[in-house]
């Protein structure tokens, strides 16, 4: 038999059906993106550890010269070294009918012996090359040109064209995330990685016998830094471009740094989704509770004890946090899920593995359950203080007074429902502030989503408009000397080349070390700037170098600092050169020097490993041809290709990512406006019910009671504006991420989109008040006077 | 001398329906109330007395019969006509007062005569119950008393052509329900508004033009009043 009072429980959840709706959807909404966002950030973690096993990925990395591939057999000593293994590594032009923009590619040679090897190929589909002509190809170049195996691929290497046939299409865990030298972003459609077999690469290219470029891994509890610093030794009679670890390993590195921002995002978000749906769920278990106060109280009256009053509450709360968290668990792991799918197929992960830990939804409901029952517990114990007789009548009429704001207002030009609206609202500024918070959390929200597309847009403004003002940049296989630069620049079209020479080294401070480059800049360039983050150009400082902040916090270097200089080239010198300045730049770790100074440090004239071009845009397509065909070029830049394709990868996927987040925004500032609204009502439907008897039309008392609505909202949408800037400040200083400095960028557009958000939630609530204020029968409100 | 009948209802019916059971509030109440005079209802609980003041006052529709309002037809209003009606043509009072606790005494009188036709000035209508003085209290600082007496004031001041009260003194002391009856009496005499009491206290009809008898939702009787008293002389 079904006790009277949880009937009462199941009549009154349904009798405010909406409100539970708006109220567990914003719980499902919580419980959402924890789910959504941890799930995925699992997945992830563990589709890339999975990877790396499998495929036995390398743990240190060395590129040199082309040498004699007897030079492996020579490191197997090495203690500490557990498998070892050479190959070619190079870049190549790559040369399509149709295709007129410049087109490059990474070549790595693999073992032609099947056996297992390190940095194991994954196929997605065909085989393994096994011809003299055939490669298989990365998987990312391969959607990008929908290329299937037996298709035809053209290289051209040293200026000569030479025909491959796609035996199959792949991926290995070395390239997860594709990145050209150059370039902040991947651009699959201009530049793609290949693998052929050994002799099949060292044939085309000439170089039969030699390998320029070792993997290897160690055993375990071996630190990588001791097998490197003996490789190095090793490998400096090869020109050693020094050995790296995984961790500094590039597509390791921006695959680490993207999961470890999933984290911080996984971290965040569901922190500030939680927070406000328990805010949100304790003021309205408040809400709800304190209206029923002289039903309550005549509970009590009956002889009903406080704890089974409590209980009763509790079911109500305990049902609502059960449909929010039914709802929230299943969007979630859907969400998650579909995240993981998107993330899988960015990063083209050859396996995903979608785990959802029992951990999450649990915690999601004990949080959401705890605050509905502290909300309720707080609004019952204040009934519970009263005597039942006196909790039975009526709250004692509250103490309306003319507010200080009304002293300054001509009384008699304000209508009595304008004085309404402010004493109501004056009456419980508690309530009022809570209110307001409540809707500007929603807007924070929401721009806390969009605020990323507005910085990573001020970064690209930054980097092709303010620092990169070239529109292409060729960069070679050797130095080249002055000879290439005026050969560029006499190619028709091109109006202005700046040539550039770039120093492979390792920088060494104290105990830490960077491998990279540094290149030689003039006082005054042209076509590629240093520049900060207020947008000024960075002067580079004629004696010593100049870092970025983010390699100077790496190596602990303070302006002033000794660094230690080792060349990787050449005369392999080591020199000491002071820190002397510093780039806040957004993008890269860069090192740089004078570019008079370098002729002195490598005992060598002017040479150039890059040429950035200014050119004739209606030339264009004839300099690259023209490019592609001069021998030496390893690969060509083009900032428009780059920018179009960053939009059709990384810019749709935050803007997938802004979407759901404002949709769950929308269901926040719904569940906030309408359920105020809602209250407000209920607390006054007897009050509006005798506005109707005197005389008010429908949508009088309508605009009446949403006036004092609308006066929340706009008091909300600035504060929202305030607390959105601080969520975004939060989230920039929460992701610590090496790649890119992210600046905090609040274009007017997402403080307009939040904005847009709330006021959608706020028409979507006056429909449904519009409806109760239709339904409200006017003689039965009197009798319940409640 | 012919009066003439502002309210006609003939055969009014008014039936509920909840669940399976049928309860019929209005049996097919045949009686018309005339202009300027005061009528005071009586009869037993659930006779149907509010139901049909409800309905004269456009604030319910009957199930079946015909309500006019002088030459209106209150069954073939809409809502917003009636809602029109209200607003011009009757001021309602009821036992738990209505006045809305966020406005001043004046102010809730002005919530009515910012939407009103002719109305008088808030002032005008609290100095007609005597509550000029305390025209900014608001009605938290106001007795039981002197709000039902603001709250006829906010009745009267869109100068109605009938005053309805369902059972104005019902939660006053004797003392007080006086003061109230002679501000609904002032109303009466001095307005000519036509008046309509609710009430379970029969000495009340002492004071009225004509008393009707509800009974089991039908007019049992009516009685004509030729000597009416003042409230003062009411005996309780
Ligand atoms: N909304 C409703 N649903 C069902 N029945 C109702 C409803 N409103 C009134 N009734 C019934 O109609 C009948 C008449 O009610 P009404 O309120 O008119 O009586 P009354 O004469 O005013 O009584 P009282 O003196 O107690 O106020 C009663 O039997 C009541 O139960
Ligand atoms: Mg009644």
């Amino acid at each position: 038999m079904v006790s009277s009072l949880t009937k009462k429980a199941f009549r009154d959840l349904w009798g405010i059906r909406l409100q539970v709706l708006t109220v567990a959807l914003v719980v499902a909404s919580g419980i959402a993106v924890l789910i959504s966002s941890w799930s995925t950030y699992d997945s992830l973690k563990k589709a890339q550890s999975v990877f790396y096993t499998q495929s036995r990925f390398a743990d240190v990395f060395c590129d040199f010269k082309p040498t004699p591939s007897t030079i492996v057999e020579e490191q197997k000593s090495i203690s500490g070294v557990l498998e070892i293994e050479g190959r070619l590594n190079l870049e190549a032009m790559l040369a399509f009918p149709d295709i007129n923009e410049p087109i490059s590619g990474r070549f790595i040679s693999f073992p032609d012996t099947a056996e297992t090897t390190l940095n194991q190929l994954y196929l997605r589909n065909g085989r393994l090359p096994e011809g003299v002509n055939e490669v298989l190809v990365g998987e990312n170049f391969a959607k990008a040109h929908r290329l299937k195996p037996q298709d035809e691929l053209n290289v051209i290497i040293n200026g000569k064209l030479r025909h491959l046939v796609i035996s199959g299409v792949g991926t290995s865990p070395e390239f997860i995330y594709v990145l050209r030298g150059a370039a902040p972003m991947p651009d699959d459609f201009h530049y793609g990685v290949f693998w052929m077999r050994h002799s099949s690469l060292s044939q085309m290219t000439g170089q039969t016998g030699l390998i320029n470029s070792l993997i290897l891994t160690t055993a375990t509890g071996i630190n990588p830094k001791q097998v490197i610093s003996e490789l190095d030794e090793n490998l400096k009679k090869a020109g050693g471009l020094g050995c790296y670890p995984r961790a500094d390993q590039t597509s390791h590195f921006f695959l680490s740094d993207e999961i470890n921002q999933q984290k911080v995002m996984a971290t965040l978000l569901p922190t500030i989704f939680l927070s406000v749906s328990a805010f949100l769920l304790h003021i309205i278990m408040g809400r709800m509770t304190s209206i029923q106060r002289s039903q309550i109280a005549t509970l009590k009256a009956c002889g009903y004890s406080n704890l089974k009053i409590t209980l009763h509450y509790f079911l109500v709360a305990g049902l609502i946090v059960t449909i929010g968290a039914v709802i929230g668990i299943l969007a979630g792991a859907w969400l998650g899920n579909q995240m993981s799918i998107l993330y899988t197929d960015f990063f083209h992960f050859p396996i995903l593995q979608f785990t959802l830990r029992p951990i999450l939804p649990i915690s999601g409901i004990l949080i959401s359950l705890g605050a509905a029952l502290i909300g309720t517990l707080n609004a019952l114990k204040s009934v519970f203080q009263l005597a039942p007789a006196e909790a039975m009548r009526p709250p004692s009429p509250p103490q309306y007074s003319k507010g200080l704001f009304e002293k300054f207002m001509i009384l008699s030009q304000i209508k009595s429902e304008t004085r309404m609206i402010f004493r109501n609202l004056a009456l419980r500024p508690f309530r009022t502030f809570l209110s307001i918070i409540g809707i500007s959390l929603s807007s924070a929200i929401m721009i806390s989503g969009t605020f990323w597309q507005d910085s990573l847009e001020f970064i690209l403004y930054a980097q092709f408009q303010k620092a990169e003002l070239y529109d292409m940049m060729v960069t070679f296989q050797s130095p080249q000397s002055a000879d290439a630069l005026t050969e560029i620049e006499s190619i028709p079209g091109v109006l202005l080349a700046e040539g550039y020479r770039s120093i492979p080294v390792r920088i060494k401070y104290q105990n830490h070390s960077d491998l990279g480059a540094v290149t030689g800049l003039q006082t005054k360039n042209k076509l590629r700037r240093i520049i900060d983050r207020q947008l000024n150009e960075v002067v580079v400082p004629e004696h010593g170098i100049l870092l970025s902040t983010q390699l100077a916090k790496k190596l602990g270097a303070k302006i002033g600092d000794p660094l230690e200089i080792e060349i990787m080239e050449g005369s392999r010198d080591l020199l000491t050169l002071s820190l002397v300045g510093l780039a806040d730049d957004f993008i890269g770790a860069g090192a740089y020097i004078h570019a008079n100074n370098i002729p002195q440090i490598l005992k060598e004239g002017p040479r150039f490993t890059s040429i950035a071009l200014k050119v004739d845009s209606l030339y264009e397509d004839e300099i690259q041809q023209k490019l592609r065909n001069t021998p030496r070029v390893a690969g060509i830049l083009s900032k428009k290709g780059l920018l179009k394709s960053f939009n059709e990868t990384t810019a749709k996927f935050i803007g997938i990512f802004s979407f759901i987040l404002s949709g769950f925004a929308f269901l926040i500032a719904l569940g906030v406006v309408y359920n105020n609204a809602r209250v407000i009502f209920s607390e006054r439907t007897w009050e509006l019910a005798t506005l109707r008897i005197v005389g008010f039309h429908h949508l009088e008392v309508f605009k009446l009671l949403f006036s004092e609505i609308v006066a929340l909202v706009f008091i909300s949408i600035p504060a929202g504006w305030a607390l959105g800037y601080g969520l975004a400040w939060l989230s920039v200083n929460a992701i610590h991420t090496e790649a890119i400095q992210i600046p905090l960028v609040v274009e007017p557009k997402s403080y307009a989109i939040a904005t847009l958000v709330v006021l959608l939630s706020t028409v979507v609530s006056a429909g449904m008040i519009l409806r109760n204020v239709y339904k409200l029968d006017m003689v039965s409100a009197l009798k319940a006077r409640d | 001398m012919e009066k003439k009948a502002i309210f006609a209802a003939r055969q009014l019916v008014k039936t509920y329906h909840v669940g399976e059971v049928e309860v019929q509030a209005l049996r097919g109440v045949d009686l018309d109330l005339y202009e300027s005079e005061f009528v005071v209802l009586l009869g037993p609980s659930g006779s149907g007395k509010s139901t049909l003041l409800n309905i004269l006052g456009g604030l319910d529709q009957p199930t079946s019969g015909d309500v006019t309002y002088r030459d209106h037809d209150l069954m073939k209003m809409t809502e917003t006509t009636l809602t029109d009606f209200r607003r011009d043509h009757v001021g309602f009072i009821f036992q738990a007062y209505n006045l809305i606790p966020s406005l001043t005494a004046a102010e809730n009188v002005q919530l009515v005569t910012d939407i009103a036709d002719h109305p008088m000035t808030p002032i005008e209508a609290l100095r007609v119950v005597d509550m000029h003085e305390r025209k900014d209290h608001f009605p938290s600082q106001l007795s039981g008393g002197e709000q039902q007496r603001v709250a006829i004031a906010r009745a009267i001041a869109k100068r109605p052509d009938a005053l309805l009260c369902d059972e104005p003194t019902g939660a006053l002391d004797n003392a007080t329900g006086r003061i109230v009856l002679k501000a609904i009496e002032a109303v009466n005499r001095e307005l000519k508004t036509t008046v309509v009491v609710i009430t379970h206290n029969a000495a009340i009809g002492k004071m009225a033009d004509r008393v009707i008898y509800f009974a089991n939702g039908l007019v049992s009787k009516i009685e004509t009043n030729h000597h009416k008293i003042s409230p003062d002389e009411i005996v309780w």
